[in-house]
């Protein structure tokens, strides 16, 4: 008979609960995977929560999955933790990030056995470090019911009839103002302050990011923002109108293609590589096109009705990233001066 | 008794081994929640710093000094407007008791409880060139362009932050001036000076502490904030130096830089925080113990009442107005946003009808209330290790430390400390530790105005020092103590970038989803959001206010 007030038993058993009601840290168990996304993935109107079970039931693991914020600073993780990674797998950097990645040599380079999947064209990383998983068009998006003559190509924008009609992000700090300065770039290459020049008059404001600047243009702040070309696809789903149509220019679209990579040193690398096989399949794809406003890049997917709203593209439009980086860099002078 | 010791329990009110104990505990529990995440941040920009340009380098560069200059610029003219709105109302709340003087006071909550950038789109709706009050001018005299067209510009940044902070001023510097004592400027009168020069020179110098502290609080705001100035100010020109720190972290992957960009920030704020430090023990020591008795406003003249109705009516509606707009968003279509308004319930509907929402509400207020008493707690340690007479030095800058440091460089430490995310208690640790700096600013002012001599009485009396501290000087600070709880509070429920960086998955928060909401399009469910975050607040900042002195 058991004299004492806890038996031995019992304590273990209390310091082991103890120590799995501690930090996120000693959650993870050897069976466990850990992905690092950008904010909106993880979100509940994301991809996360509705993919992430699945390959937890399909490989019988779990998974962790934390976001870190933007793209950028899912990179960031990564670069810090370098020496001792604690991520499996890095979902979102595109390919402004492609060449930073390689350069701080954070990931380990796999082709994915279902790779036929992905369409030529879109493998944008030719070293295989990152799998493509979704990719989009930055495109003007106008609103018809404050606009009658929408512009027709780039140079209209500087146009008088345009001024303070344009709401842009900080390419600093936001994807989508990342996505304009590379249109710029694409299309006039060294000669973009100038034209940046010409423009000045017509933008509004320069947000912060994405949530600021798209909410200021639905509230008809201005009825001209840039976004993603799926943004009218999100408006007639959901909102049931198509009063927002986006601008497809005749100089072409800046495509930017999402993709997720094995971190150099996962402790998981084996259900990395077959998570990273999973995203390649219509199971994960299928998801995305209603979570992400993105097309997948597994062709197989049926896109929903309300994407037939803006048409693909005529021209891609690739931009250098070095020639990018530099205007980043040269950015908060010209768009001061 | 012996005037060395008198001397001495004046100063600390645990004399000897406690004393030791009491007052080497914040170096030890309180100092490390801000100096490690600092630390881990600046640790990788030194582990990861390649070849690049050196601190003055930095420093000298054309943008960065751009910021700088801009910085300092927008924030000392946000304040000075934030200043000439508040004045006039502190003086209100000081001097008057009026019906809805506890609501016009509850609106000091605001600053803190409102999520950025769900601000900005308030203001926007409210004051923008689609905005509700343009919409109203143009319907009522018939205009065909909106005439209110300052949202874009420095005159925007400035005017957002002002109405953003002067609640602020209102609820600090009516604090310090219903302390100030009446008699010097009845004495004056009785003499026969006329009023303006009673408050040149009795008024003014006695309230100028108290004002300036207030300044210097809200200028440390103004000169860090991100979303604001940049969505408002029309581009890089307007960006403050939290935007290139943002930057160099997520752009550049550049976190020496990061941290070289933050130091300089860090000492200009540290500056301001000095100057608040000082100015704050200067006003306490010069304020008495009781609030001076307010007259009724509805015995003042006619037109000093009318006035003065107008002026607190005009200025709750400025403050509120970005509140109200987002209100009068929540109340949209879910879907006909932006476009003609067609009333709806749907937002609300949603939000009360999905159980993720409803336990982002109760999650929200668990936290909120954990991170009050925490921050509260670590307060009255602080207090408890320092003297009565509510001088600081550069103890008390250090501690204060938290509001001064740059939350992206913050969120940078977290981001290598808690790879994997962090549960919910360390969320509410890092919150506590941006929330107790004003409580404890809060609760040493009061406890500076509790005349020594009550202490003193009850010793000779026999009592023993908890017995003097259970039953004087804490009922004498619970005013104090109630209204830094809900300001701790407020400043949990309006927390974005901590959560954000921690991201407790299985714990969701208010401030989180609204955010994410606007991420994904859904924006007046986000408004609702943000309603409710603000509704919670302003309860808990009146049932905070009932605890005040009776007679208000």
């Amino acid at each position: 008979m058991n004299h004492h007030l806890f038996s031995k038993r019992a304590l273990l058993r209390v310091l082991g609960a103890a120590l799995l009601l501690g930090g996120g840290a000693l959650r993870a168990q050897d069976r466990d995977l850990v992905i690092y996304a950008y904010d909106s993935f993880v979100a509940e109107w994301g991809p996360g929560p509705k993919v992430i079970p699945l390959f937890e039931k399909e490989q019988g693991c779990k998974v962790t999955l934390v976001s870190k914020g933007d793209a950028g600073q899912v990179l960031s993780a990564a670069v810090l933790e370098k020496a001792a990674p604690k991520a499996d797998v890095l979902i979102g950097l595109d390919g402004n990030l492609v060449a930073k990645a390689i350069k701080a040599d954070v990931l380990q380079s796999y082709v994915p056995r279902n790779r036929a999947l992905i369409p030529a064209g879109l493998d944008f990383d030719p070293t295989h470090h990152l799998t493509p998983f979704d990719y989009g068009y930055f495109s003007l998006i106008w609103d018809s019911q404050k606009l009658a003559n929408p512009p027709r190509t780039l140079a209209d924008l500087a146009k008088p009839e345009f001024a303070r009609k344009l709401i842009l992000m900080d390419p600093r700090t936001s994807a989508p103002g990342l996505g304009f300065l590379a249109t710029l770039v694409a299309t006039q290459g060294e000669h973009w302050p100038a034209f940046w020049k010409s423009i000045k008059p017509s933008i509004l404001t320069i947000a912060s990011g994405w949530n600021a600047g798209y909410g200021m243009f639905t509230q008809g702040e201005a009825p001209l923002v840039i976004s993603y070309s799926t943004s009218p696809a999100y408006h007639v789903q959901n909102d049931k109108t198509s009063r927002y149509k986006a601008l497809l220019l005749p100089e072409g679209q800046v495509i930017q293609i999402e993709g997720a990579g094995i971190v150099k040193g996962a402790r998981h690398a084996d259900l990395a590589k077959a998570f990273i096989e999973f995203m390649l399949t219509t199971k994960f794809q299928g998801e995305l096109p209603l979570t992400q406003w993105m097309y997948p890049v597994n062709a197989a997917v049926a896109l929903p009705a309300s994407y037939s709203v803006t048409p693909r593209p005529a021209k891609v439009l690739r931009v250098d990233p070095a020639a990018l980086d530099r205007a980043v860099a040269q950015w908060p002078d010209v768009a001061t001066r | 008794m012996h005037a060395s010791t008198q001397g001495r329990r004046d100063r600390n009110p645990f004399a000897g081994q406690g004393a030791r104990v009491v007052r080497a505990l914040p170096w030890l529990l309180v100092a490390p929640l801000f100096l490690v995440p600092l630390g881990a941040a600046l640790a990788a920009g030194r582990a990861t710093a390649a070849s690049g340009p050196g601190f003055l380098a930095i420093l000298a560069s054309p943008s960065i000094l751009a910021s700088l200059r801009f910085s300092l610029l927008e924030a000392l003219a946000s304040t000075l407007l934030a200043l000439a709105l508040g004045l006039p109302g502190a003086w209100l709340l000081a001097r008057f008791t009026f019906p809805g003087r506890r609501l016009y006071a509850a609106l000091g909550g605001i600053p803190f409880v409102f999520p950025p950038v769900l601000f900005t789109l308030g203001f926007v709706r409210a004051w923008g060139r689609n905005g509700l009050i343009n919409a109203g001018l143009m319907h009522l005299f018939g205009l065909q362009a909106a005439p209110l067209d300052f949202v874009y510009s420095f005159s925007g940044v400035v005017i957002a932050h002002a109405l953003l902070d002067f609640p602020l001023v209102v609820g600090l510097v009516g604090t310090v001036w219903s302390r100030v004592p009446r008699t010097p400027e009845e004495a004056a009168r009785c003499l026969g000076a006329g009023e303006g020069r009673i408050f040149a020179t009795i008024t003014l110098p006695s309230i100028l502490p108290g004002v300036a502290a207030a300044a210097s609080l809200v200028f440390l705001y103004c000169f860090m904030s991100f979303a604001i100035p940049l969505a408002l100010g029309g581009g890089p020109a307007c960006a403050t130096l939290e935007v290139s720190i943002y930057a160099a972290v997520s752009g550049q992957q550049d976190f020496a830089r990061a941290g070289s960009i933050a130091m300089i920030e860090g000492v200009c704020a540290v500056g301001v925080l000095a100057l608040y430090s000082l100015l704050n023990a200067r006003s306490a020591a010069a304020s008495s113990a009781a609030p001076q008795e307010r007259l009724p406003l509805a015995a003042q003249r006619p037109g000093t009442r009318r006035a003065a109705a107008l002026w607190l009516a005009a200025t709750a509606a400025l403050a509120l107005s970005p509140l109200g707009a987002l209100v009068l968003s929540s109340f949209t279509q879910v879907g006909r946003w932006g476009g003609a308004p067609s009333w709806s319930l749907a937002a609300y509907q949603k939000t009360f009808s999905d159980p993720a929402s409803l336990r982002a509400m109760a999650d929200s207020a668990l936290l909120a209330v954990a991170v009050a008493l925490l921050a509260v707690t670590i307060a009255v340690l602080l207090l408890l290790g320092e003297g009565r007479d509510g001088k600081t030095g550069l103890r008390g800058i250090f501690f204060a430390l938290p509001i001064a440091l740059s939350s992206v460089m913050l969120s940078l430490g977290y981001l290598v400390l808690f790879p994997l995310g962090a549960g919910v208690g360390a969320l509410a640790l890092v919150q506590a530790t941006a929330a107790y700096p004003l409580a404890w600013r809060t609760l040493s002012a009061a406890r500076s105005r509790i005349p020594a001599g009550l202490d003193q009485a009850a010793t000779l009396l026999g009592a023993s020092r908890p017995r003097i501290l259970a039953t004087i000087d804490l009922p004498l600070l619970r005013q104090a103590l109630g209204s830094s709880l809900a300001l701790c509070g407020a400043i949990s429920l309006g927390e974005v970038n901590a959560a954000l960086m921690l991201n407790p998955t299985d714990f969701p928060l208010l401030g989180l989803r609204a955010y994410r909401l606007m991420g994904s399009y859904q924006y007046p469910l986000a408004c609702a959001m943000g309603v409710l975050v603000c509704l919670i607040a302003g309860l808990a900042f009146s049932a905070a206010d009932g605890l005040a002195e009776p007679a208000s």
